[in-house]
């Protein structure tokens, strides 16, 4: 009670007029069930994707019963079809997650650690650091994401290592400017000026004062950047430019079902489905982790 | 002042073309063995590798490679085809209204049905109308192109037997079957688009509608659809339009999935197939193109707005 009282100059007056009702509602964080089900959904093709060697499901490139066998409730691989040479969809499918999750993720943890590290350098030292760092990234920026990632396809044979590195490179630009804009928003604060004036170097500035703030906000935006990562990858593997056959890849099973519309379009639909939900889901997650750290995030 | 800083953004986005031609030229040398064998094929043998690499000047230092690129670029000759020896100009030309036509009829589209969206959604935030298009709108944002297309040729294509499954008809066949070819891959290019534009217009509608002279307009007894139609949509139209711009110059090269899919003779197809038959030279060409071109537009929309909203002026001087 002392304590309170002398912290309270104007002599108990302010905690008796404070009114009853908060006079800014309290922020009432909604729990939403889209986000809930997103995560669920990621966990399980996370899982499944992970754990399909051990499942009682045939292997992705041998026939597990007729060719193009409709989706029906009985045997497991059955359970979602088979394609034009009689290999489970469901199979396939998880065969082919394993691919986009793992090429989304190491692609988008990298580019946020070599994005975040370019930013925090450009946003903090400024003048020809951040002209050099800046002039790059715009230029990264002025090609359409395909187009980047088909140039470097032109002139690299398609596997699994330049196809990360090609969506590294898309990726990296996103992180400098976030990070970048993040690190000017704190660079001037008095706490960071005040470790400054005690003789503390650049280096531990950035990283004791800056960084832990810097964080939260470019990893929030960690969910968006991998779903568009595994848009890209769906994307280059619909265009047969994406990890070369016989490994499965949602895109390539889409790209490879779409002639066969007409009489068998579960080929197409059941991989489009799981795209769309992974995709969605991820953003999902993405948005409100974002509406909890980005503090510039308006809508 | 005002011309200085556009002086100073024209030059900035001068140096960006520099950078990114320059990556262009420099990613073909970065690996000038590979770009020979796959050109080559299974065919090569280390002696026409060698000559193909002299011939196509990789074994020269990238600078001297890129100054004659861009003394060549600068009088429009982007090189000739390796595969049909025409100039990648007269091919760029060729492809360029296909693409063009299919961007803008997608604007068209996007707006058409993004704007009436915005301004039901805006007009009574949290309504059911609402949550249903915003609901409506960050699931059609999470939908590739490379989904959206097939779905939309299954459905609307081969169940309603609307459109054509693929193929182009060109302007020069008579508008009728030239939209009739149009329509469906510059929708399914639109979807997202549609979305973006609902979003952003919803949100600084709601933002307007919140200012004092809108509160005044109402007071006046104006009907609320004036009020929206004349007093609130043009000043948060701004954004709207900035992203409008933008998103028009990245569709020039991100309408590749769509084209490829309906068979479209475009940009975009023209770099997968060049991709795929090995044309190095009219990667080259295209990709810088596309890359030049938005940097353009990007400028030009950043000089425009500020000549557009007074308020952008100031706020730079200051």
């Amino acid at each position: 009670m002392t304590q309170i009282d002398y912290l309270d100059q104007t002599g108990g007056a302010l905690a008796e007029s404070v009114p009853s009702e908060p006079v800014v509602p309290v922020v009432r964080r909604r729990r939403s069930l889209s986000v809930g089900l997103s995560y669920t959904w990621l966990a399980l093709v996370v899982v499944l994707a992970a754990l399909v060697p051990l499942l009682p499901v045939s292997d992705f490139d041998i026939a597990a019963g007729p060719p193009r066998t409709s989706p029906a409730f009985g045997e497991l691989d059955l359970l979602l079809g088979t394609d034009n040479f009689g290999r489970s969809i469901l199979s396939r499918v998880l065969y082919g997650g394993r691919v986009s999750l793992v090429v989304g993720l190491i692609a988008g943890m990298a580019a946020f650690v070599i994005g975040t590290f370019l930013g925090l350098l450009a946003g903090y030292f400024g003048r020809w650091v951040d002209a050099v760092i800046t002039y790059v990234t715009d230029a990264l920026l002025a090609f359409p994401p395909l187009i980047l990632l088909l140039s470097i396809s032109a002139v690299t044979k398609p596997s699994l290592f330049t196809l990360t590195v090609g969506l590294t490179i898309l990726v990296i630009p996103s992180f400098v400017r976030l990070s970048r804009a993040n690190t000017i928003a704190w660079r001037s604060r008095e706490f960071v000026r005040a470790a400054r004036n005690m003789g503390a170097t650049s280096p531990r500035i950035i990283r004791r004062e800056i960084l832990p703030n810097v964080l939260p906000t470019v990893a929030s935006y960690l969910p968006l950047v991998i779903a568009s990562l595994i848009v890209a990858e769906g994307s280059l593997s619909f265009l047969g430019l994406g990890i070369p056959a016989p490994t499965p890849s949602w895109g390539g099973m889409i790209s490879d079902g779409k002639d066969s519309l007409n009489d068998a379009a579960y080929l197409v639909l059941v991989p489009s489905v799981v795209v769309f939900l992974t995709v969605f889901a991820l953003n999902q997650i993405g948005d409100s982790l974002r509406a909890r750290f980005d503090r510039t995030a308006g809508d | 002042m005002t011309l200085l800083g556009t002086l100073r953004k024209v030059a900035r986005s001068l140096l960006v073309v520099l950078l990114v031609t320059f990556m262009v030229v420099a990613l073909l040398s970065l690996a000038p063995g590979s770009v020979a064998t796959i050109i080559l094929g299974p065919a090569a043998t280390p002696e026409s590798e060698a000559a193909l690499i002299s011939e196509l000047g990789l074994d020269r230092p990238v600078w001297t490679q890129y100054l004659d690129w861009l003394g060549n670029a600068v009088q429009g000759d982007l090189g000739t085809s390796l595969l049909t020896d025409l100039p990648v100009t007269d091919i760029i030309a060729e492809r360029l209204p296909v693409t063009l036509e299919l961007a803008l009829l997608a604007q068209v589209i996007a707006l058409g049905i993004a704007v009436p969206l915005a301004i039901a959604a805006a007009a009574r935030p949290g309504s059911v109308v609402d949550r249903i298009t915003s609901a409506l709108a960050s699931a059609s944002l999470s939908i590739p192109a490379f989904v959206a297309a097939p779905i939309l040729v299954y459905f609307l294509a081969l169940q309603l037997d609307l459109f054509p499954v693929s193929g182009w008809n060109d302007l020069s066949e008579g508008i009728g079957p030239n939209l009739e070819s149009a329509l469906l891959p510059a929708f399914a290019i639109a979807l997202a688009e549609i979305a973006a534009f609902q979003r952003l217009l919803r949100t600084d509608l709601v933002g307007t509608l919140r200012e004092d002279y809108i509160a005044a307009a109402r007071a006046k007894g104006m009907s609320p659809t004036f009020v929206m139609l004349r007093h609130a949509l043009r000043p948060s139209s701004f954004s709207l339009i900035t992203l409008l711009a933008i998103s028009t110059g990245r569709l020039l090269g991100g309408t590749v999935i769509v084209e490829t899919l309906f068979s479209l003779p475009g940009l975009g197809s023209l770099v997968v197939n060049s991709i795929t038959s090995r044309d190095v030279i009219v990667v080259q060409g295209v990709v810088a193109f596309i890359a030049v071109v938005y940097v353009a537009l990007n400028t030009a929309v950043d000089v425009g707005y500020g000549l557009l909203d007074p308020r952008v002026r100031k706020e730079a001087r200051a």
